[in-house]
């Protein structure tokens, strides 16, 4: 491959690997509804889908994809003129087809091996009937053009001749190895009946139509002009080789007509979009937030020259040029942000599919309805939450939808349904994770608490439903009795809401026995660019998301009481350890305490905790800058930001303090 | 140079189309389905529509139909793949000039639309 053509493949490669990505995804879950319930409209959905796969395999020369994807088309056309029923054994089969197109599309892009696709060849053979060939067979004719006329036909050209219409006899010749040859000659005769006489054809058109064509057409035609029509019109249809047109006699030796191709004019082009890298992305957003930061320091220099008269004019001038820079700054910020935006369609379409396996194991019945999938976040968002999100619906299909027999029993559809929706609500994204199964029973999550030992049974019984909820997100807590195969990874609701919390986001749960399960996930549209709570202790400055802080108050010496030996603070009856914010960076938690004017209220961990500090600062908009690998280890620290008088502060992960 | 309506439901397929027509002087307009294309023939009045068959919506065979029921003249070429036979049987009588299969070499569409527009 020359080098010009290697850049062209890649190129090609590349948007079909978009597109690819796009029906794949679309066609598992197509499959899962075909499976639930046939539909004419979504057997031709799959078909189409494969039939683009396999144009677009076949265009780039990738052999492997053209065969996989021409089994699954066939039995989707057998399908679709009824010919065959689709049995769930059948879709399997064409889940795995989906399933190798994925490990395909994997290996092209990592410029690996195919994988082996014998065997799935052979799985899905079973279903089509008869081996369905389709390339072009080429029938054995008369090659030489001749042909044999019979009486009648001899006669029939007589009357024609006697009635003073000239007759010519034209033989066209195809190559031997076009394709859809009966298709060309049905083109051929179709073309030039529009323009002359035709008076017989060989073969005809039920032969054509039937497909029982060789490689040459016989036609004999009435015309004026000589057959110079009639050649002309044949010789311009695509895989003819040669068209000769002689006066009705017996015999008459061809003639070859010919065409010269014409030089193509070369020019460029461009398409309309660009790829951009996600690096870039992310440079540009840091370089917004340096301008967000210029723009807030130009502001409060404008409100210090405002102060004095002699230079309130320039002051005025400042704050108008600083209040244009955030116009600007901000629609910058609201571009990029939106580069950075992709619709959950990206991680909700295998949900379907995944559901469908799980439930299929666990020999449940389950329809999982997405809604908003088109809602968009930012990719690093997306990310993060994808495994959350995993985790709960396995958790809905393992534990929350009941068996069909269990489900009858309660005089429930024997079908669960699982309810995904996602949608916008201020700055934030919403996405709900429904089910109509067997719901939580606080007191069970209650007793179950107690028996790991991670609440007392005093406090067990101390807690309200909505409290003895929360104890799912307990680390160490799982009310699986056993680890099943589908749930049983180890990673409980405690780490998905610490996923989420890392990111901004919060989860909650909803319960009620017997009704069914709600799981709400609130997440940032970004990531970048968040609202802190400043705080100084000690002489440094801290930054911590507002989304960690429940609430900051002052703290009075006789609020804080020493409880088992450690500082404690009661707000409204409620208890919270009291530590210096200094002293748990210092790894030093109970030191450092005396005289701290305030406490942020926060959770660490699960757990409830007061964080002393020397002085509020008040809430900002911070941007997150990326301090590299170092700072990202220190215990209890998400990164840093850069505050408006320019002094750098560090932002907690309040989550990672204890 | 001629004005070229590409109508093909893989954006792949426009695109390789597309961009290969543009290198080679024509001028390009894209559908991405039958109905698409009927609205922009009427808008964009082409020399040459080249006309995917398998498409949502409305398929090439119903989109070749309704643009001849609008413009008798109107020159389309069928893209077709193997196994599509009585459909492109049915696209010529319905008054496609011509058809090429898939995958096809540059070549050869590049062959197919100039007979067309010459013609
Ligand atoms: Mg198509």
């Amino acid at each position: 491959m020359k080098k010009d053509d290697l850049a062209e493949f890649q190129e090609d490669l590349q948007i079909f690997l978009i597109e690819l990505d796009e029906i794949l995804a679309d066609t598992e879950r197509n499959l899962v509804d075909l499976e639930r319930s046939p539909d004419a409209a979504l057997v031709q959905e799959v078909f189409r889908a494969m039939h683009t796969v396999k144009g677009g395999a076949a265009t780039l020369g990738l052999d492997d994809a053209v065969e996989v994807t021409h089994t699954m088309e066939s039995i989707m056309e057998r399908v679709r003129s009824g010919e065959q029923e689709l049995t769930s054994e059948m879709v399997d089969a064409l889940f795995h087809v989906l399933d190798w197109l994925k490990m395909w599309k994997v290996s092209l892009e990592e410029h690996m091996d195919s994988p082996p696709a014998e065997d799935l060849i052979k799985e899905m053979q079973r279903f089509v009937l008869e081996p369905h060939t389709e390339s072009a067979k080429v029938k054995t004719r008369p090659a030489d053009g001749k042909h044999t006329l019979g009486e009648e036909l001899n006669q029939k050209l007589d009357e024609y001749l006697s009635q003073n219409m000239p007759v010519y006899e034209v033989v066209v010749k195809f190559r031997p190895d076009a394709d859809l040859l009966s298709v060309r000659c049905f083109q051929v005769f179709t073309l030039v009946s529009e323009a002359v006489d035709v008076i017989f054809s060989e073969p005809s058109v039920d032969e054509m139509e039937s497909d029982d064509v060789g490689d040459v057409l016989t036609m004999y035609i009435s015309c004026e002009d000589g057959g110079e029509m009639a050649r002309q019109i044949a010789g311009s249809v695509g895989d003819v080789i040669e068209v000769s047109v002689t006066p009705y006699k017996p015999t008459n030796a061809p003639e070859a007509g010919r065409e010269s191709p014409d030089a193509t004019v070369k020019t460029s082009s461009l398409g309309r979009t660009v790829r951009v890298d996600v690096e870039l992305l992310d440079f540009l957003m840091n370089m917004i937030g340096e301008l967000v930061i210029d723009r807030t320091r130009l502001t409060q220099l404008a409100s210090r020259l405002l102060v004095d008269k002699d230079t309130a004019v320039i002051g005025n001038e400042l704050a108008a040029l600083a209040s244009h820079l955030q116009r600007t700054s901000q629609e910058l910020q609201e571009g990029i942000m939106k580069a950075r935006l992709l619709p959950l369609k990206n991680i909700f379409s295998k949900f379907p599919r995944m559901i469908r396996d799980l439930a299929n194991r666990c020999g449940k019945q389950i329809d999982l309805e997405i809604r908003g999938e088109n809602t968009e976040l930012d990719r690093t968002v997306l990310e993060v939450i994808d495994d959350p999100l995993i985790h709960i619906l396995r958790n809905a299909v393992d534990h929350g939808i009941e068996t069909p027999e269990e489900r009858r029993h309660m005089g429930k559809p024997e079908r669960g349904k699982v309810i995904l929706s996602a949608w916008h609500e201020e700055n934030q994204v919403v996405i709900e994770i429904t089910d109509d199964g067997a719901g939580m029973d606080p007191e069970a999550l209650k007793r179950s608490a107690v028996n790991k030992g991670l609440v007392s049974v005093e406090e067990a019984g101390r807690l309200s439903e909505k409290e003895a909820l929360e104890l799912i997100f307990m680390p160490g807590f799982s009310t699986a009795k056993v680890a099943t195969q589908v749930s049983g990874r180890g990673v409980g609701m405690d780490v998905v809401r610490t996923n989420l919390e890392r990111i901004n986001g919060h989860v909650e749960v909803r319960s009620r026995l017997g009704v069914g399960t709600t799981f709400t996930l609130k997440l940032p549209l970004t990531l970048a660019i968040m609202r802190a709570l400043l705080v100084e202790c000690s002489g440094c400055i801290y930054a911590i998301p507002t989304s960690s802080v429940e609430e900051a108050i002052t703290v009075s010496k006789d609020g804080i009481q020493t409880i088992k030996g450690k500082p404690t603070l009661l707000v409204r009856g409620r208890i919270f350890p009291f530590v210096s914010l200094e002293g748990v960076l210092n790894d030093d938690p109970w030191a450092h305490q005396h005289g701290l004017q305030y406490a942020v209220l926060t959770r660490s961990n699960g757990e409830a905790l007061a964080l002393g500090v020397d002085d509020l600062i008040g809430e900002e908009e911070i941007v997150l800058k990326d301090m590299g690998k170092m700072l990202a280890r220190l215990k209890g620290i998400a990164g840093a930001t850069i505050l408006p008088d320019g002094d750098p502060a560090l932002i907690l992960d309040v989550n990672r303090l204890l | 140079m001629a004005k070229i309506l590409v109508v093909d439901d893989a954006m792949f397929m426009r695109n390789k189309t597309s961009k290969l027509l543009q290198e080679n002087g024509y001028e390009v307009v894209e559908a991405s389905n039958g109905e698409e294309a009927v609205a922009r023939y009427m808008r964009e009045n082409p020399d040459l529509v080249l006309m995917d068959i398998t498409m949502p919506v409305l398929d090439g065979i119903e989109s070749l139909k309704q643009l001849r029921a609008y413009d008798p003249e109107a020159k389309v070429v069928m893209v077709t793949a193997l196994g599509q036979k009585s459909m492109v049987l049915e696209a010529i009588k319905a008054g496609a000039r011509d058809f090429i299969v898939k995958p096809f070499q540059p070549d050869q569409l590049l062959e197919a639309v100039r007979k067309q527009c010459e013609a």
